[in-house]
């Protein structure tokens, strides 16, 4: 625990003198009023650099197809709230818990399932409680997110306001990531590269819950 | 922010001789500003977003000891142990103390303006832990032993070829290899390892939620993500500043902070972190709150919000003095027009006087800060006040006189203003004397013929524009 006597001497130093008018919060902003539609999710996921794949003709199918891509995958690791959606696709093996996350380094292909997804930014929510193999989705080369097809939401202010309100009753969430497409710098004259530290690749496809 | 005395006129030069780069350096960022602008415009509310911004902002810096109470409450109850660094010296004598109990010999870190401030890494090196910056631009300049000369695209004033260069030497890339995919899969090769070999994780904040004792850190690169989801500690630096109040006002700011910075819709991962993570055990979290000279900003009325800002970069991206100076002329961590707002406070104005002056007031910077600081407004009040102290050179200092001069005797202004246009022609080659480093790197426009008012007085009250055919700036 911080010292008391530290804590206040420190605050003392950011204190307005007395008498000052303090502006109040200004409340809590809405935001504008976005649609909840996939295709405009399609157009901010393209622009920042993902995929967007149809659950045709089935769900199965179109998640193997995924796995395979044109190339015999290497090692296919799912998340085991993923894993649940996996049923009657083969190739993969589901997360083990482990206390040496640097184990998934040589993935070549995660799959994990996103909470919600926000059409605004194309930005999926993952948190402890979704992906407490949090460190899968950052070693991976490349990453399929599934996300329930009915929790989409349009505008981001609404996407947050979902998730403060979870944090504010309680729940224990130790992390909460929002991702919105595959790692990317341009920090090499301003040259766009997909690819990073983190995932090269990302895809995302709506399913059914 | 580092002890160097800073002397733009002088380090500004440096750079300005290269024009070639000069020029490729104004257009690299001028693309940036010109992406953000696109990113703004189909935002519905960019506006309205703004103005809530600014109010969350004010509001914070006027309840900073509460929020921070607060914050601390919730952050030790989610795990995190939470200290406080009145000075730069603390927050090194702190970190060194985490890294060296719990024999840490190799640390990651993600781009943290603050520890840069502060000289955490060299403090670190020189007690033997080794400190690898894993942002790919500050990665870049940390191998050539420089500072970062923007606060998102640390390495923007480096060329593919030099990146080139150095990372044949450091990272055994091929010889004359530029290509930026080939060099960002080289730099991601060997940051992989060492992500993994790491004992420590080293990070900074880009929001603090007081009500959920939650830091949020977002970057492009996921290199903040890998370098706390695997190594067995992680230490949060961040400055008192950084405090928001609910994780609902963080939604603002992450509309607000990509499309500022790069015109992305969101940066690539902005993650909440609460504590230790429960599925390692062992895994601990320390969180630093830093002062150091913040608070010579926050008693000062006129500058005070200045501390509002959230590093998103544009302000530097719009500024026509930054693109072209770059930004190690300002030889503060913090370049650019903010930089230049900040730097008198941290620094104090003895060591900062010739930064305030390094902008044209052109007023750009103020409009597209998400933030709305204003900080054109803020670098001319400071100018006031290092007149006051007697900062300001002699030459700089008549030609204020004169202008405040002319601008309260209107007939001193109209005779002035044909002197000075009969001068302008003149100058266009380049003015001598102690001005002549305004006309060194531009060429001024030509003069027109004839006074505003002279031609408001003949036809201009009939006409479209000035008699001044040669003239293309109005
Ligand atoms: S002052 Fe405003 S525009 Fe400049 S970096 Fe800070 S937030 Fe961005």
């Amino acid at each position: 625990m911080v010292d008391g006597a530290a804590l206040a001497a420190f605050s003392m130093r950011f204190q307005r003198p007395v008498g000052s008018v303090l502006k109040a919060h200004p409340g809590v902003y809405p935001g504008p009023d976005l649609p909840a539609s996939w295709d405009v999710f399609a157009t901010s996921l393209k622009s920042v650099g993902g995929v967007l794949l149809n659950a045709q003709p089935s769900q199965a199918q179109a998640i193997q197809a995924a796995i395979d891509m044109g190339r015999a995958p290497g090692r296919v690791v799912a998340s085991a709230a993923a894993a649940r959606l996996l049923t009657g696709v083969t190739g993969w093996e589901t997360a083990r818990v482990t206390t040496t996350p640097q184990e998934w380094e040589d993935v070549d292909l995660a799959i994990i399932r996103a909470e919600s997804a926000c059409a605004e930014n194309a930005a999926l929510l993952v948190t402890s409680s979704s992906l407490p193999e949090r460190a899968l989705a950052f070693l991976a080369q490349r990453i399929l997110v599934l996300v329930p097809r009915n929790r989409l939401i349009g505008g981001f202010m609404a996407a947050q306001a979902e998730l403060a309100r979870r944090l504010a009753d309680g729940e224990a969430l130790h992390h909460a990531t929002w991702m919105s497409g595959p790692s990317k710098t341009a920090d090499i004259e301003q040259t766009l590269v997909i690819g990073a530290h983190g995932v090269c690749a990302l895809a995302v496809m709506p399913v059914d819950a | 922010m580092t002890a160097r005395v800073p002397q733009f006129h002088v380090d500004s030069e440096k750079f300005l001789a290269d024009q070639e780069r000069v020029g490729w350096h104004d257009g690299a960022l001028w693309h940036l500003r010109y992406k953000r602008d696109l990113a703004t415009q189909v935002v519905p509310d960019w506006e309205k977003l703004r103005d809530q911004a600014a109010a969350i902002k004010a509001h914070v810096l006027d309840h900073i000891p509460t929020l921070l109470s607060q914050f601390i409450t919730n952050a030790e109850a989610a795990g995190w142990v939470v200290h406080l660094a009145p000075e730069a010296d603390d927050l090194k004598r702190i970190v060194l103390d985490l890294l060296q109990k719990n024999g840490v010999t190799k640390a990651v870190k993600s781009k943290s303006m603050l520890t840069e401030e502060c000289g955490l890494n060299h403090h670190l090196e020189a007690n033997g832990v080794e400190v690898v910056d894993t942002d790919l631009g500050e990665r870049i300049v940390q191998l050539r032993h420089e500072p970062p000369s923007h606060i998102v695209v640390p390495a923007i004033h480096l060329k593919r070829g030099e990146i080139g260069e150095l990372f044949h030497e450091h990272l055994g890339t091929a010889k004359g290899e530029d290509d930026p995919i080939r060099l960002t899969r080289a730099a991601r090769a060997d940051l992989r390892k060492r992500f993994i070999g790491a004992q420590a994780g080293l990070t900074g904040v880009n929001f603090a939620v007081a009500d959920s004792g939650a830091i949020v850190i977002c970057t492009n690169e996921g290199n903040a993500d890998l370098g706390t989801a695997l190594q067995p500690l992680h230490i949060a630096c961040m400055g008192v500043e950084k405090l928001i109040p609910t994780a609902a006002d963080a939604g603002v700011f992450l509309r607000l902070l990509a499309r500022s910075a790069t015109g992305q819709p969101i940066t690539t991962y902005s993650t909440h972190i609460r504590g230790p993570d429960p599925t390692r055990p062992g895994h601990q979290a320390h969180l630093v709150i830093v002062d150091a000279g913040r608070r010579r900003l926050f008693a000062d009325d006129e500058h005070r919000r200045a501390l509002s800002c959230i590093r998103c970069g544009a302000c530097l991206n719009t500024c026509p003095v930054y693109r072209r100076a770059s930004g190690h002329a300002y030889g503060t961590t913090v370049p650019g027009p903010i930089g230049a707002v900040l730097a008198p406070a941290m620094i104090g104005t003895a060591k900062a006087k010739e930064l305030p002056f390094a902008s044209t007031l052109c007023g750009s910077c103020t409009n597209v800060c998400p933030v709305k600081i204003d900080l054109h407004d803020q670098l001319l009040s400071w100018r006031r006040r290092l007149a006051r102290e007697g900062h300001v050179p002699f030459s700089k200092r008549f030609a204020m006189k004169i202008g405040a001069q002319a601008l309260s005797y209107p007939w001193l202004f109209s005779l002035g203003g044909k002197i000075a246009r009969t001068f302008w022609g003149l100058a266009r080659k380049g003015i001598p004397g102690p001005h002549a480093g305004w006309t060194k790197h531009r060429d001024l426009p030509p003069a027109p013929k004839q006074s505003f008012r002279g031609w408001w007085k003949s036809d201009g009250q009939n006409q479209g524009n000035p008699t001044n055919k040669d003239q293309d700036h109005g």
